[in-house]
């Protein structure tokens, strides 16, 4: 008790004469304050919006990787949709179809633009005598007679590659699909939607009867931006003018508004400058980050202000208000910024970095926030002439009732406890029957035009949800193979007749079609060709009849061996859409041939998997954040008790808050798996300023417990409740937000931050009253009773955390082959002798134990253990590798059994002293470097194929590697030639002893180093491999390198 | 007395285990003897005080585990003999203990060496172990602590839970010895503050979990102090030293940024008679490959806080450590260390640097070199100005 007060009265101290300070010089702190924006602005030029829809998913987010790995074979990248409906059904006539063929030949002239897809280009492919005919569907439009143009017509409605895609079933509405290939840069998303806008409006002033809809992942992108800047024109100023009218309403002085004001526009200038200097793109996500901080700014101020103004009411001298209002509110303003900073940047531990940026941006605005509202406020306040009517007797909004309510409260004391115990349990109930969905059409409301036009699309063409599949064939011209096209069918028929698809583009449809139009058009053989050679022929001929910019890359891989498959969907919500891929799939492995086995991918369904993969990283975030905010609690009280006490009332409005969106809208969103971990900051600082005052007053002013809580109510009452109404009038200006996902984080955030006074007010004091008790030991069967009703609580809290819980392409495709073949052996383990041998022949044993898991979707984990030299036996090496981002290491020392991590800076240098760098022992990642085929030559009697790889990493030692890979034998490397940096030869690796495990991985039993500038020589040679040996992923892990 | 019974206890069930035919086992001895000469240039500043010390050790170590990885015995002691010091010549079970191991939880019995924390000049999180004082004063060196250990980890991250039945009290040098201080402290004449004295049991607790590139770590520990409490120095009555119980709340911190490592470790640490809040904090970067040459060298500097002032047992309240670890990665295995602590407030400079290098295969050569300088005389630390330090080591592994 005496150490908490006299910590208390040095901080007082210290405070106080810092508050002196201040005020003695005034217009310094003010100057200083202006220099700290003014540095921070120079961030402005460098502030940049990011539009791409894929910002949302980090590096290494797996369906990422898959998504962009089809993107990459088919030389696919983004598309625009234009869909055309002729007003009065009149498609199918010349001047419809001229009109159609006309903006066709314009969107060839869109920039980035490399393919464009319609019903009049559509390449019609039939007979002629013995040859195959390929030509436009609609040429010449001119001479077109009543039956060719109902010839035409039957042609699309039956061409499966066409209807449901391009055309509809009454042939109504038509689309145009356009491929671009965007630079990484953000301007060619705003020039193509430009270019595209401007010519359909052209267009439609032409012809007036033609209605035109965009959509498209272009267009989504630029929705993404346009959304945003619509929020921020809108949304940010009404912000502004609301706050100062609320600010006014509850200061009552100009002076303090205008401080207020300043404050506030200090503080989002320097977060944003700071968060451009850092490198941080604003997206659709982040940039409503200044909405937030203004609202959180403001909650400072408040508390600060209104002390202050109360002291001058008081008769307070101006000067020492400030100063009193300082001290009294210093270290609740202090552990509020901390707590608040602790819930948003546990919005790290998602997997979406738009919402870590969110949160890392408002966290720096909150720290700019508490520095401007200690040093500018203040200084600024002392400035101003304030002026406020005495008041001789104790006043206050709440004044007169405090007394009252507080004996309300006591009266009804076990009616309110156990009411709040059943609201919270069904809270927590109806918060885990939430389901998880992300669509992301529907992450923007109708009053934009990309969703009205895309709900156009979706309800008379086709879908925008899609799923992709690049199908492998046994090898290299695989496709032709008659057993794979069968199988192939079979899978289009089995996907066709599954009740979310509206169409399927598969490349049987291409083979079919030839082989009719190779037959005289007999539609008998509207089937798979029946030999090998026939089909490679045909698709041959095919290829060659195709103009520029329809050929078949993008749907047939360069090698022949794997070929796309498209679905396209009905809107359908994420779990059914990763039900749905999973299905897939599963169909595959059951009923396809063993190479046919693919993942799908799509944008569709990286959304649908985004919110899984982003609640299982907060959960964890949540709860550490928790636990770190209410250990600074137990600090800051300095007591367990009065610190887990608080962490009730933070977790309680969480759980009513999500348990009410049940009834809501009963679904999740991306923006809202934020929430918990934001508000968890925010609702806390309620339960602060309302415990440091009630200790205040136990403390220094030694009341009882009911006379503290009164105390606390005259104190904190105004304030908290001033201070929920602006945070939810804030966010509610977000609610209007035309993206839901900021919307939909307002809402609830609203919900929460009510249900948090609420709770603050009613069960808070409560609790207070029973802890105190239990001190007081006055009545044994309260105490059991209340001691029930925490641990339940705490029970409660703990179950609710437990549960929530081409040269380049071929080089490529090689490597990516020989990674294939290395991959699915689960795990293996590896007795491994490194001779090290020096110039003189002199050698140097060391033995070492590998053990390796593979990650499904990411690198391997390995562990090293040291036998010998002696000296460092039992010292063990724990490595992640991964695909995309930085390695994690760590090494275990057993002299004094620590486990210390590594910084993974380290490739270049040698491992142990040997030939081998740390870089040479890792697992080969494809993503890590760039690949370049060079030739195919003849090495021990095998055909091999040499392949460039460049890392991308500039650590690596390296300036290339050429490696050498069996052609013959599944792919396994047989050499490779190291480059140093300056591009001279360096290292020549060889591999020998190659044996073959369980039917499938070559591994060699020796591996040979030699340094070709200093002539040294390292051996490995492996022992004993054992795979799928049982290892877990619990075997390789912090905690396992102690045994 | 009763380790050794322990100790023995385990042998005999290891034997036991053994002759069941259904558990296969997988077995390691090691051994280490070393021969070590320690130099100090400057005369004691109490009477009787050395300037050489001649010393030998052995470190035998057995470990055993089955087949299926499930039952593990680990065995290992220390006996060092010194020619001069007979205060330092001493015997300990380093290690001894059985383990349990399923998938995700373990349960250990015996004596083990167990290491918290995160940062490298001071160990503030690190509670379980007695340092062995003897061996090094700065605390690098520990003495096993029987106990029960339960590990479990989750999706939450890993807990460790722990029961201690025994403190163990912390040997200081004897009359010859260096590092001491007026009086010659015997190991029994620190009190207890508890009537249980080192039969006092203690209970901790510890979770972490790494999120990315970020670790965390919590813990707590309550019991007997493992540090002596030093409460002043009376010229009369002497140290006021004692071990309490206290209570003990730890958090550390890691975060890497591809080189670059921050560090954070603080705890608050609480006695019926004293609270203080102490902090460590600081950086690691690392320079790999440098010039190509294959050298690593690392940089540390970290910042070290104690609230106890002058109190502090090992002097650092308001310090700053820099130092650097070179690693050649050759062959030999060459490291060398070195490093600064500057007291910021007053005028004690600590410099220490190690250089360890491997020869003939299995023989190791070990430099220290440690000094201290303008020790000021409101420290603990004082004690030890004269006691710079010249240390060779020669060990040998089989």
């Amino acid at each position: 008790m005496n150490a908490r007060s006299n910590t208390l009265l040095n901080n007082d101290q210290w405070i106080t004469r810092y508050g002196k300070i201040l005020i003695k010089r005034k217009w310094w702190f003010i100057l200083f304050s202006i220099a700290i924006v003014g540095i921070a602005a120079t961030g402005f030029e460098k502030l940049r919006f990011n539009a791409d829809s894929k910002v949302f998913f980090s590096e290494d987010n797996p369906q990422l990787v898959a998504y962009e790995k089809i993107e990459q074979i088919y030389s696919d990248d983004d598309n625009i949709l234009i869909v055309i409906k002729e007003k009065n059904n009149e498609l199918f006539t010349s001047k419809s179809l001229e009109a159609v063929k006309q903006l066709v030949e314009n969107a060839w002239q869109t920039p980035f633009s490399f393919r464009v897809d319609a019903i009049t280009n559509f390449q019609y492919t039939r007979a002629d005598g013995d040859d195959l005919l390929v030509t436009d569907l609609v040429e010449e439009t001119s001479m077109l007679t009543k039956d060719e143009l109902v010839q035409i017509r039957e042609v699309a409605l039956k061409e499966p590659l066409l209807l449901n895609r391009l055309i509809n079933e009454d042939g109504s509405v038509t689309g145009i699909n356009i491929s671009c290939k965007l630079p990484n840069d953000n301007d060619a998303t705003p020039e193509v939607v430009a270019f595209i806008r401007n010519m359909t409006s052209e267009w439609i002033a032409r012809n007036p009867n033609m209605e035109v809809f965009l959509s498209g992942n272009i267009m989504l992108e630029n929705a993404f931006a346009e959304t945003a800047q619509k929020d921020g024109q809108l949304l940010v100023p009404l912000v502004f003018v609301i706050f100062l009218i609320m600010i006014f309403i509850s200061t009552r002085s100009i002076g303090s508004t205008v401080s207020s004001f300043v404050v506030i526009i200090f503080s989002i200038a320097s977060a944003l400058g700071t968060a451009a200097l850092l490198g941080i793109d604003l997206t659709s996500a982040s940039s409503n980050a200044p909405i937030v901080i203004s609202t959180l700014a403001i909650a400072d101020c408040i508390h600060i202000t209104i002390s202050f103004l109360k002291l001058l009411r008081e008769g307070w001298g101006k000067e020492d208000a400030i100063v009193e209002s300082l001290r009294i509110n210093f270290i609740p303003v202090s552990i509020t910024t901390l707590t608040t900073i602790i819930g948003f940047l546990s919005l790290n531990t998602g997997d979406v970095p738009p919402y870590a940026d969110f949160g890392n941006i408002s966290a720096i605005g909150m720290a700019f926030a508490y520095f401007f509202s200690l040093i500018t406020l203040p200084a600024l306040l002392a400035v101003f002439p304030i002026k406020v009517q005495a008041v001789s007797t104790k006043e206050s909004k709440l004044g007169f009732t405090s007394a009252r309510y507080v004996d309300f409260l006591f009266r009804y004391k076990n009616p309110i406890l156990y009411s709040s115990i059943i609201m919270t349990l069904l809270g927590g109930y109806f918060t885990t029957k939430n389901q998880l969905n992300d669509e992301f059409i529907k992450y923007f409301n109708e009053t934009i035009d990309f969703r009205k036009d895309t709900d156009f699309i979706n309800a008379n063409l086709t879908g925008i949800y899609n799923l992709e599949f690049s199908i492998p064939s046994e090898r290299d011209g695989g496709i032709n193979d008659p057993i794979y096209l069968q199988k192939l069918e079979e899978f289009t028929n089995y996907v066709a007749s599954q009740p979310e698809v509206i169409h399927v583009n598969s490349f049987t449809d291409v083979a079919k079609r030839v082989n009719k139009a190779m037959h005289d058009d007999d539609p008998e053989y509207y089937r798979i060709p029946e030999s090998q050679e026939e089909a490679a022929q045909y698709l041959l001929l095919y290829e060659l009849s195709l103009p520029y910019g329809l050929d078949l890359n993008n749907q047939v891989n360069n090698a022949k061996s794997e070929t796309r498959f498209t679905v396209t969907l009905k809107e359908i919500p994420s779990r059914q859409m990763i039900d749905f891929s999973d299905r897939l799939k599963g169909w595959l492995k059951k009923n396809g041939t063993e190479s046919m086995v693919a993942d799908g991918a799509s944008l569709t369904l990286m959304f649908a998997h985004i919110g899984e993969r982003q609640v299982n990283g907060l959960i964890k975030g949540a709860i550490i954040s928790a636990l770190v905010i209410t250990l600074i609690l137990m600090i800051t009280f300095r007591s367990v008790k009065y610190g887990a006490l608080s962490m009730i009332s933070n977790v309680v409005p969480a759980l009513l808050g999500f348990g009410i969106w049940y009834f809501v809208l009963g679904y999740v969103n991306l923006g809202m798996t934020a929430v918990f971990g934001m508000t968890l900051g925010i609702i806390v600082d309620n339960t602060i300023h309302f415990i440091s005052k009630y200790l205040r007053a136990r403390d220094e002013k030694l009341l009882s417990g009911k006379q503290a809580i009164i105390y606390a109510f005259d104190k904190v009452g105004t304030a908290i409740i001033a201070t929920t109404v602006i945070l939810c009038v804030g966010f509610f200006v977000l609610t209007q937000s035309a993206f839901l996902i900021n919307s939909s984080l307002a809402l609830i955030t609203i919900f929460i931050l009510i249900a948090s006074v609420l709770v603050c007010l009613t069960l808070l004091p409560i609790l207070l009253i029973i802890i105190e008790n239990i001190n007081l030991k006055k009545n044994k069967i309260t105490i059991m009773k209340t001691q029930t009703v925490i641990k339940t609580l705490v029970l409660f809290t703990i179950l609710f955390g437990s549960l929530g819980a081409n040269a380049q392409n071929k080089g490529l495709e090689i490597a990516q082959k020989a990674k294939n073949a290395d991959r699915g052996f689960t795990s293996y383990e590896v007795e491994t002798k490194m001779e090290l041998i020096n110039r003189n022949g002199q050698t140097t044993t060391n033995l070492l134990t590998n053990k390796t898991l593979e990650v499904e979707g990411d690198g391997e984990k390995s562990l090293i253990s040291f036998n010998s030299p002696k000296d460092v036996n039992g010292t063990k090496t724990l490595t992640y590798t991964h695909r995309t981002t930085d390695d994690d290491q760590w090494i275990y020392l057993p002299a004094v059994a620590r486990v210390k991590r590594l910084a993974s800076s380290n490739k270049s240098g040698p491992f142990m002293g040997s030939e081998f760098a740390f870089e040479d022992l890792t697992s080969f990642e494809v993503e890590k470097f760039d690949f370049k085929f060079i030739k195919e030559e003849i090495l021990n009697g095998n055909k091999v194929a040499l392949v460039e790889l460049n890392p991308k990493d500039p650590k690596s030692g390296y300036s290339k590697k050429i490696t050498y890979y069996n052609l013959e034998k599944n792919y396994r490397v047989e050499k490779v030639e190291y480059f140093d940096r300056k591009g001279s030869p360096l290292k020549t690796l060889n591999f020998e002893g190659y044996r073959l495990y369980l039917d499938k991985y070559w591994k060699a039993d020796k591996l040979s180093m030699v340094n070709l500038q200093n002539g040294k020589k390292t051996d490995l040679i492996f022992s004993n491999y054992r795979f799928k040996t049982g290892l877990k992923a619990s075997d390789l892990t912090e905690e396992s390198l102690k045994n | 007395m009763r380790l050794l019974i322990l100790c023995l206890g385990l042998t005999w069930s290891v034997s036991a285990f053994s002759q069941n035919d259904s558990i296969k086992w997988e077995s390691e001895f090691l051994l280490e003897f070393e021969v070590e000469h320690q130099y100090f240039p400057n005369e004691g500043a109490f009477p009787y005080q050395l300037n050489h010390f001649t010393s030998g050790a052995i470190k035998p170590k057995f470990s055993t585990i089955s087949k299926s990885k499930k039952h593990q015995f680990v065995f290992e002691v220390f006996l060092r003999g010194s020619l001069n010091d007979a205060k330092r010549s001493h015997f300990d079970i380093r290690e001894a203990y059985y383990r349990y191991n399923r998938d995700k939880w373990a349960v250990s019995v015996g004596a083990k060496k167990i290491f918290w924390g995160v940062t490298e000049s001071a160990h503030l999180v690190d509670v379980i172990n007695q340092a062995d004082q003897v061996e090094a004063f700065d605390g690098s060196e520990k003495l096993g602590q029987p106990m029960v250990q339960f590990t479990l980890s989750s999706f939450i991250g890993s807990f460790e839970f722990y029961y201690l039945p025994i403190a163990r009290r912390r040997q200081f040098p004897g009359q010859n010895g260096r590092y001491r201080f007026p009086e010659v402290l015997q190991r029994e004449e620190i009190p207890f503050t508890t009537s249980l004295e080192e039969w006092h049991p203690s209970l901790a607790g510890r979770w972490y979990e790494t999120f990315n590139k970020l670790d965390l770590g919590l813990s707590y520990f309550y019991g007997v102090a493992r540090e002596p409490m030093f409460l002043g120095f009376d010229p009369s009555l002497g140290l006021d030293l004692s071990y309490p119980i206290i209570h003990q709340i730890g958090f550390d911190a890691q975060y890497t940024v591809g080189a670059l490592i921050l560090k954070l470790e603080a705890i608050n640490r609480k006695t019926e008679r004293q609270e203080f809040f102490a902090l460590a904090t600081g950086f690691e970067y690392t320079l790999g490959n440098v010039a190509n040459s294959g050298v690593d060298i690392g940089i540390v500097s970290e910042y070290l806080y104690d609230s106890r002032g002058v109190l502090t047992f090992s002097g650092l309240d308001n310090d700053l450590f820099i130092g650097s670890r070179i690693s050649l990665n050759d062959i030999r295995g060459t490291t060398f260390l070195f490093g600064s602590i500057v007291d910021l407030n007053r005028t004690t400079t600590l410099f220490r640097f190690e250089g360890s290098r491997r020869f003939k295969g299995n023989w190791k050569a070990d430099l220290l070199i440690s000094a201290l300088n303008n020790v000021s005389n409101e420290e603990i630390l004082y004690n030890f100005r004269q006691d710079d330090l010249l240390q060779m080591r020669i060990s040998k592994f089989l």
